[in-house]
């Protein structure tokens, strides 16, 4: 599976955008892991 | 022309590599998650759960005026029915693979994104007495589904049949999953020992 070409294209795509991956701020950690019902009201 | 609302992630690529197996032009529009840009109004107005990957068609399928679909399983059955591929027409056929979209869905992208959290992310954050019902729970149920899916592959190259949206929903989560294999110490990459060709991927 990995090694089709569209498979291996497909998941480059945008890889450029991140540069660091993983989560690495305080900022980015309450963004992704600290939303409550407050975020959707 | 399909706008692909997009971060590079496992749930992107889900929609990323069907549309380049499907060969339908795109254009990416980043939505860089860890910045909060899924929150912002014109997003949620396509995504309302505040989460990528997202699309909007310009040229949907019977004409009219653009068509947006958030989440990624409904997203990868409507791009199979716009280029008629990946997912058969026959009834048997068809929800063969749905099932297995569903499977993912429900089942392996959550369990996996709650083990993945709970091995990687939040130990850095709390305290190992915190974090252990979390990391046995998610990551033997993990396992578990893992199983499923080494018994599944064990006699096929794919999941339902042909290569089918089934393989593009469950691929990249698996791939990403080697991380997860390398951080936890109780984690296992087959429940049951055995290897497909397809799986072994993760490892």
């Amino acid at each position: 599976m990995g090694k089709r070409p569209a498979v291996m294209k497909g998941k480059a795509v945008g890889a450029e955008l991140r540069a660091k991956p993983g989560i690495n701020t305080e900022e980015q950690r309450r963004v992704l892991f600290g939303q409550t019902a407050a975020v959707v009201r | 022309m399909i706008d692909l609302h997009y971060w590079p992630t496992p749930n992107g690529w889900k929609i990323s590599i069907m549309l380049e197996e499907c060969g339908l032009p795109y254009r990416i529009v980043p939505v860089n998650i860890g910045a909060g840009e899924q929150f912002k109004s014109e997003f949620l107005k396509i995504s309302p759960n505040n989460r990528m990957p997202a699309i909007v068609d310009h040229e949907p399928i019977g004409g009219g005026a653009p068509i947006s679909v958030f989440e990624s399983g409904a997203i990868l059955q409507y791009l199979a029915e716009k280029a008629d591929k990946f997912l058969p027409k026959d009834v048997r056929g068809k929800y063969e693979v749905l099932q297995w979209v569903n499977w993912q869905m429900g089942g392996l992208g959550p369990m996996a994104g709650q083990a993945n959290h709970f091995n990687v992310y939040a130990p850095q954050f709390n305290s190992v007495e915190k974090l252990e019902y979390g990391q046995v729970r998610y990551t033997n149920e993990v396992n578990r589904l893992f199983g499923v899916l080494n018994k599944r592959l064990g006699d096929r190259e794919f999941v339902a049949g042909p290569l089918s949206i089934a393989d593009m929903a469950i691929w990249p989560g698996l791939w990403a999953s080697r991380t997860l294999a390398r951080s936890s110490r109780t984690f296992r990459t087959s429940s049951d020992g055995s290897r497909s060709r397809w799986a072994s991927v993760r490892r």
